[in-house]
């Protein structure tokens, strides 16, 4: 297929997509969501934030389809979209107490370090460990602390979505060192 | 890829809000619903408040002339506005700052020009403060309507940069009230027409900018809230 024609095809996926298409959702999905991961991980360099910023910059392009103006190129959109994801994520993240998130980090640090032992948790702890410091906090918060995704989501300065991804995958991978845990116990 | 890779949260959210959407008009097409509210900015300030004493003693290419370019220089500015606010079509965060820059070498070089033609005496210092309040708050019925109007167009898109673009579109309508204010406003000295006209352009711009960033972050926040009901996303 010439550059061209793929342009086309992707415009064409578009329409159908804003006309209300899931089949033309999955395929734009699957042309754009490789490009789009290449674009913010060059930005970001850190392979669980690019994660989660290429699912918040789909649930955008989901939310703000109605702005695709039909014969443009869909990739510059979609890399627009991610461009303001972005910036929006920058901004939060400057705007985020700094502190804050450090005193919830340690919290949950020492949270586990009493509470894991007198549960006989050691191997909740050690699956925790294999979370990253963002994907820990977040899976605390949910779990732990019982907060709302939309608390969570304003604490951290992120999309509610997004939080809901990082729990989800943050759950499964728990889930997966834990059953992999007791097996060798 | 298949299905399979799309998370399924993603999935769900999108199978939760997938009603057709109509796709929004082109940047061109909607500065074309802006073309009425240009003519009541340019027209509307001297019909409500009457024309200048002295209209008559300016060049029709000083008085109108003049007043048609800075209108039109606003109209520019909106066109880029709009055009920021739908992604993919942005332009560089620089092209805008030069925007800015020709939109005040513009603004500067028509007050220049028309107090070099025909230079008139500032009033008394003691009313200075008044009849530059007055100046700034006669346009205020016509900019902010207006500073609505261009926020709602340009809230309907995505725009990247939300102060940005709204500095543009604010500098864009204090720029078109400024042409039609001058048809009013019969004091061509510099002093005024900068600090008084200039700073009612600044205070569109600085509103624009403000405007921008607020309705963003609330639309952020209730999208992050709601999510998308019924394919309702604008």
């Amino acid at each position: 297929m010439t550059e061209s024609e793929s342009a086309a095809a992707l415009d064409l996926l578009m329409r159908e997509y804003q006309g209300g298409s899931l089949t033309a959702f999955k395929a734009l999905y699957a042309a754009l969501a490789p490009r789009v991961h290449g674009f913010i991980r060059g930005r970001v360099r850190d392979d669980e934030r690019t994660s989660d910023l290429l699912q918040e910059t789909f649930l955008e392009i989901h939310r703000s389809r109605h702005t695709y103006l039909p014969g443009n190129s869909v990739p510059s959109w979609a890399f627009g979209i991610a461009q303001n994801v972005l910036l929006r994520h920058r901004r939060a993240e400057h705007r985020r107490d700094r502190h804050e998130v450090f005193a919830d980090t340690s919290e949950l640090e020492s949270g586990i370090a009493t509470r894991a032992p007198h549960l006989e948790l050691q191997v909740l702890q050690d699956a925790l460990d294999r979370l990253s410091p963002d994907a820990r906090a977040t899976w605390w918060m949910r779990n732990i602390d019982g907060l709302s995704f939309d608390s969570i989501a304003r604490k951290l300065g992120i999309a509610a979505a997004a939080v809901r991804l990082r729990c989800s995958r943050a759950s499964r991978t728990v889930r997966a060192a834990l059953e992999r845990g007791l097996e060798n116990d | 890829m298949t299905e399979a890779n799309i998370p399924a949260a993603l999935l769900h959210q999108v199978q939760e809000s997938l009603e057709p959407v109509t796709p929004l008009a082109s940047p061109s097409r909607r500065l074309l619903t802006f073309v009425p509210l240009a003519l009541l900015l340019f027209l509307g300030p001297p019909m409500y408040y009457g024309w200048r004493g002295n209209l008559s003693l300016l060049p029709l290419w000083t008085s109108w002339g003049m007043s048609v370019i800075e209108s039109l220089g606003g109209m520019a500015l909106m066109a880029l506005a709009l055009r920021q606010a739908v992604p993919g079509l942005g332009v560089r965060a620089r092209w805008i700052w030069m925007a800015f820059a020709g939109a005040a070498l513009l603004f500067a070089s028509v007050s220049l020009i028309t107090a070099h033609i025909l230079p008139t005496p500032f009033p008394d210092l003691s009313a200075w403060t008044r009849v530059a309040w007055e100046c700034v708050f006669m346009e205020l019925p016509f900019s902010l309507p207006s500073l609505a109007v261009s926020a709602w167009l340009v809230a309907r898109a995505l725009p990247t940069r939300p102060a940005l673009t709204g500095g543009v579109y604010g500098l864009a309508v204090g720029l078109m009230t400024d042409a039609g204010m001058r048809l009013f406003c019969s004091i061509d000295q510099p002093f005024h027409v900068f600090a008084a006209h200039g700073g009612a352009i600044l205070l569109g711009a600085t509103g624009g900018a403000l405007t921008a960033s607020i309705i963003e972050r609330i639309k952020y926040r209730a999208l992050s809230k709601f999510g998308c009901r019924r394919g309702r996303c604008r």
